[in-house]
């Protein structure tokens, strides 16, 4: 995991497979992150193989936490399987994707 | 037909190493990207469910998973002698889950049911829970070993 921060944004890159395996290890990093930042989220994971339900609940909490403080999160770098996974359990509904980061910084969906 | 069986400790520290030997033996039927990540996909999620909800993560205990290959076709079976499912068909409704404040989805057995081409769960309590799940490769017929 990667973490970069710049007047907007904690960007966070992925990589690999995203499992129960890693989560909780993730989930530390992540708390720490948002409580001692108060910019909106990036999930990048233009380098990530595999992202499992244990990695959609780690992302779902995570939306809720900064939902809570009025941020947002933002998805990128999704795989055509993953994709399809975060359509099926709706995670496009309540947050935003973009297909890659310039597009984020030039504010195109 | 070719046909592997595996058991390993019930710590998600083997999750990664089971869904590569899953991955690797299906790489005689040529599957695409997305078949394999499809397929890790699915070893994940039932994998993950015998050693979290089958076994407690209890490291003493064995998952069982056997694999067998028939023309372009995929049978994977992922068992465990743990504390089994009081009612299947609520655990396979999309959201639902024993552990709420865990951040679990409830959407693991969604997910193989979209990825799979057939996916059955037999499960007794206190016996355990029997996952079987199928799935077709393409370009299975156009193997070049």
């Amino acid at each position: 995991m990667d973490i970069e921060i710049d007047d907007y944004y904690m960007i966070v890159s992925f990589y690999g497979n995203i499992d129960s395996s890693h989560v909780e290890s993730y989930r530390k990093q992540l708390d720490e992150l948002i409580e001692n930042s108060h910019n909106d989220m990036i999930f990048d994971f233009t380098d990530v193989t595999m992202i499992d339900s244990s990695g959609i609940g780690l992302i779902l909490g995570r939306y809720n936490q900064l939902k809570n403080d009025n941020r947002t999160l933002i998805i990128t770098g999704l795989n055509s399987v993953a994709y399809r996974l975060f359509e099926l359990t709706g995670l496009f509904k309540i947050m935003p994707y973009f297909r890659s980061l310039d597009d984020i910084k030039e504010g195109k969906l | 037909m070719n046909k592997m069986e595996v058991s390993f400790s019930a710590t998600l520290d083997n999750e990664s190493v089971t869904r590569t030997t899953v991955a690797a033996f299906v790489t005689p039927l040529n599957p695409t990207i997305d078949e394999i990540i499809e397929i890790k996909t699915i070893v994940s999620e039932a994998v993950s469910n015998a050693i979290i909800h089958g076994y407690g993560c209890n490291v003493e205990c064995q998952v069982f998973i056997r694999m067998m290959i028939e023309d372009n076709l995929m049978t994977l079976i992922v068992q465990d002698f743990g504390k089994g499912i009081a009612d299947i068909e609520a655990v396979k409704k999309p959201f639902f889950t024993t552990a709420k404040d865990e951040e679990h989805t409830g959407m693991g057995m969604s997910i193989i049911e979209t990825l799979a081409d057939s996916f059955e769960i037999e499960s007794v309590i206190n016996i355990g829970t029997k996952c079987m799940i199928t799935k077709k490769f393409q370009s299975g017929n156009i193997s070049h070993n």
